[in-house]
């Protein structure tokens, strides 16, 4: 099955099984590899991305379901050659140990940000409730959320 | 046979409904996929073709009229949690939808999926039980509507026929200071698969409560109201010791399975009674806030 799919941008045009997943169609054909292939059934969060500006598990979506929208991941955070203020933050608070959840945990905290420039402690909490981290326990994710929100809306 | 798997993509329910039966009882209908999706990754559910539900113009009304409230079937979560429709007397609709599992997943999953779906633990039922919501199907033979009562028929069983299609729910316009109220208990702060749940509707007069309407899951095979606890509340004055005798009564009339692997039978009837107790209080307080909102 033919499928347009639109990533960071882009228009590719893929020749799929259609019972092909958003996360898989993401990794193995386009080579984004940032969404992590790890629970396969939305508990995890590790392959969160974007769909026209929300937060989803692109393993609970089929490719073509997704077809003909806005799909963002990790890898569109940065722009040319620089880090989005969420990455940097990241790096800045030592929010990512291993790294595994670190690309759902960004592109969650993007759907955040987008909607809301000036979320509380709560807030980031729970819209980061369905990605799990088995390293940081979470402190430094959530401080470098809040750091992000501050320089982007210039504080 | 993974070449002969199809998906469809039809540009209205009626054609969606000649597909189904074309492709017959292998085939199956898509709405948000959080369910199927996984299922399928696992191995669990093989159907022969999908065919989309999750862009059909017809399955995504929210508005509402003199009637009431309409919720079209392909509704996500997220939408019913943020629309200010279902503010007010209806917000017990909104708190459940908010609940049901992290918001990657509230923004794919839909109403309609989560109703037909029926897992024990469906956090939508419970509301919609105490809010008396109806659905509207439409199938080979034309529409019908029935109540959300007996709609689920046990764990994963419902009374669509074959092929039929759930276009939209209804709730019908309340009385006066009607208010209603979700809780639920789940390991992460009341987010993620119910423990068990609680859903209260009334309206508060003279201090008095009255129609009350209360709705469990995730402590009975499919969530279901409790008559006992709504009998008892019908005028009693809202104190301390009220809530907690209609905890007890859901309590008791709960009928946890054994082996739920979120917690047990003795868990489940032990909670009840303070999430009752919670859903009861805030409806009750909810009502008092319209009646006063509405001497301004």
């Amino acid at each position: 099955m033919k499928i347009a799919l639109t990533v960071n941008g882009k228009a590719h045009r893929l020749d799929l099984s259609p019972d092909t997943t958003l996360l898989t169609a993401l990794r193995d054909e386009l080579g984004l590899i940032g969404a992590k292939h790890a629970c396969d059934g939305g508990e995890c969060g590790a392959c969160t991305v974007l769909l026209d500006g929300q937060a989803i598990t692109s393993c609970t979506i089929l490719a073509v379901t997704a077809r003909d929208r806005q799909i963002v991941t990790v890898e569109g955070l940065a722009r040319d050659g620089h880090l989005h203020p969420l990455q940097q933050a990241f790096i800045d608070q030592g929010a990512l140990q291993c790294g595994f959840c670190g690309g759902g945990m960004l592109t969650a905290a993007k759907a955040l940000l987008d909607r809301n420039p000036a979320p509380s402690r709560d807030q980031v909490k729970r819209a980061l409730a369905g990605n799990l981290c088995r390293c940081t326990g979470y402190r430094e994710i959530i401080d470098a959320v809040l750091d992000a929100a501050a320089t982007l809306r210039g504080d | 046979m993974r070449e002969a798997f199809e998906y469809l993509i039809p540009s209205c329910v009626d054609e969606a409904i000649v597909l189904r039966r074309q492709m017959g009882e292998q085939g199956c209908f898509i709405a948000g996929g959080t369910e199927i999706v996984p299922r399928m990754n696992r191995g669990e559910f093989a159907p022969i073709g999908l065919i989309e539900l999750s862009r059909l113009p017809e399955l995504g009304v929210l508005d509402h009229d003199d009637d009431g409230l309409r919720i079209g079937a392909m509704i996500t979560h997220a939408e019913v949690e943020r629309s200010p429709l279902t503010k007010g007397p209806w917000q017990a609709l909104s708190d459940a939808s908010g609940s049901i599992r992290s918001p990657q997943v509230t923004n794919l999953g839909t109403v309609g999926g989560n109703i037909v779906f029926g897992v024990p633990s469906a956090d939508l039922l419970p509301p919609l039980l105490a809010l008396e919501a109806s659905l509207r199907l439409k199938g080979a033979n034309g529409e019908r509507r029935l109540p959300i009562e007996g709609f689920l028929l046990g764990p994963y069983r419902n009374r669509l026929e074959d092929g039929e299609v759930l276009i939209e729910l209804r709730l019908s316009k309340p009385a006066e200071n009607f208010a209603s109220a979700f809780c639920k208990a789940a390991k992460y702060r009341g987010l993620g698969l119910a423990i068990a749940s609680v859903a209260a509707a009334l309206t508060v007069r003279e201090g008095r409560i009255h129609d009350a309407r209360i709705a469990i899951g995730s402590a009975t095979p499919v969530p279901r109201r409790i008559a006992e606890a709504e009998a008892f509340l019908e005028g009693k004055v809202p104190d301390e010791r009220v809530l907690r005798e209609v905890g007890q009564l859901v309590s008791a009339a709960a009928e946890p399975r054994a082996d739920s692997i979120r917690a047990s039978p003795f868990y489940k009837r032990k909670v009840l009674v303070p999430l009752t107790a919670r859903a009861v209080a805030s409806a009750v307080a909810r009502s008092r806030a319209q009646s006063s909102e509405g001497d301004k």
